[in-house]
Order: C-alpha cells, then structure tokens, then sequence
C-alpha cells in the first residue's frame, strides 16, 4: 500500500466528496471576513477590546480547543476504521467525538452564563457584538457536528458504511475538523493576542 | 498483515498529531498568561502556532494527504493568507 505522501495522481481524491469541500471553501470565506472584521474593529479601538478580552476565560478557552482537537483525532479515527471494515471502532470513535462536541457546548453555555450574568449583551460594545456572533455561530456548527454524528454512529455501528461506503463518514469528520480549524483561529485571537 | 501494520502506522500518525495540537494549545496558552515580550512579538507566536494547528487538521485530520495536491496547496495558499492577513490588519498600517 502506497504511503499518502506518494499516491499517484490518479488515486488521490477529496475525503468525502467534492461537494462537501466546497462547502468547508464557503465556510472558511466567511469566517475568514469575521476575523478580518474583527482584527480592523480591534485596531480602531483597541481599549474597548482590551477590557472586552479581559472578562474573557482563556483557561477555559484552551480546555475546549482540547475537548475539540481530542474530538478531531476520534473522528479521523473512525474514519481509519471505517475504511478497514472495523465497524465497531469506527462507531464507537464517531460516538466519541460527539460526545466532545457536548463537552464543548457545556463549557462554552457555562462561559457564556458567566459572560451574561456581568450585563454583557450583543450591543454592549464592539467587542462583544463579534465575540457572541461568531462563537455563537461556532457553536451552531458545533451543534450540527453533534447532530450529524450521532446518527453516522448509530449507522456505522449497524454495518450501513464500511470500505465501500466510506462518502457519508468521511464528509461527517470533514465537516468536525472544519468546525475544529475554525476554532484554533478562533481562540487565539478572541481570547489571547493583545 | 500489511494493511494492519498500515492502519497502526496511520494511528499512531494521528495520535503524534493531536499529541502535536494539544502542545500548541498549552503552549499559546502559557505564552499569552505569561504577558512576555511585546504584543505584537507575542501576536506572531500565537498566530503562527494557530496557522501550523489548522495546517495538521487539514493535512493529517481531513486527510488532505490523499486528495488531489492543488487542494492541499489552496487550502494551505488560504491558511497563510488569512493568518498573514489578521497580523497585517492588527499591526501594519493606519489604524
């Protein structure tokens, strides 16, 4: 078996189809014009996003980053084997990045609670407006990773899939690491860069 | 017993890896807690480390790997512009 650095051209292909890669093109656009937004927002008031970023918990920011990159390396996992016909390891890996995902939206919902309970809401300042609109639509993809999951499990684990049928798992994962890659950009710079 | 000895190779790829992003993410973590350096130095690490995280998930994790190269190269061609990007909108020019 050829290693993936030295497949031939002819056998490389998109993991879970090309639609599914467009759609992670159009998603990664607009959480990219976020960032830019936010990063010209910051550079024009850059006290008002100081004393945002303050109330902010990075501790728990890098905690979620780990239940999620935790969550990644458990769907690549059942990806893996999905591929080699072991049904069982591949739902039980699927079954365990969901459940990360409802790690991430306990403490994300515990977050925000602190956030709200301090009288912060989306018209507070700029800071706050992009801080609840684009972890709050991160937090929707979350959901949805959660929501497609589960049932790729419980399919994976009764046969459905398998080497001969690996699209739907294989677009299910993709669509997790997309929710992960927004992340990691995501929480450096809410919660960390000055 | 080939493609065992595959699969275990490509796990432990995959373990190495997350191994590699949970260590990035402890370190910006301490990097930033620790307030050393100017921001703009401290920005740079951060950023950097987030570029070559989001580089892994996509090579290793979405299994660029084995998709068409020009896929691999526009996504990493994005990664770096959207990175390079936010340092150059935070730091460079007039406010």
């Amino acid at each position: 078996m050829s290693s993936p650095a030295t497949l031939p051209d002819e056998r490389r292909e998109l993991p879970g189809g090309t639609v599914i890669w467009l759609f992670v093109a159009v998603e990664l656009l607009t959480f990219g014009l976020f960032f830019f937004g936010f990063a010209a927002a910051r550079r024009s008031d850059p006290a008002a996003f100081g004393a945002g970023q303050a109330q902010l918990h990075p501790l728990l920011g890098a905690v979620n980053t780990c239940v999620l990159l935790t969550g990644g390396l458990l769907a690549a996992r059942g990806v893996l084997a999905n591929r080699r016909a072991d049904a069982s390891t591949a739902a039980a890996c699927l079954w365990g990045a969901a459940a990360t995902g409802v790690v991430f939206m306990g403490i994300k919902l515990h977050e925000y609670g602190m956030v709200f309970a301090g009288g912060v809401s989306l018209s507070t300042s700029t800071f706050w407006f992009f801080y609840l609109f684009v972890t709050g639509l991160h937090f929707l993809h979350v959901l949805a990773g959660v929501g497609f999951l589960v049932p790729t499990a419980w399919r994976t684990g009764r046969g459905d899939y398998g080497p001969t049928e690996p699209t739907t798992v294989e677009a299910v994962a993709v669509f997790w690491h997309l929710v992960d890659l927004i992340w990691v950009f995501l929480f450096p710079l809410f919660y960390l860069v000055r | 017993m080939a493609q065992r000895s595959e699969t275990k190779r490509e796990a432990r790829v995959l373990i190495a890896t997350w191994g590699v992003l949970v260590a990035l993410t402890v370190g910006s973590f301490w990097l930033a807690d620790s307030r050393t350096g100017s921001a703009i130095g401290s920005a740079v690490w951060l950023l950097g480390f987030a570029m070559l995280k989001s580089h892994l998930i996509a090579i290793v994790f979405m299994d660029l790997r084995r998709a068409p190269v020009a896929w691999a190269l526009v996504m990493s061609g994005f990664l770096l512009f959207e990175t390079a990007g936010v340092l150059a909108i935070l730091y460079i020019g007039p406010p």
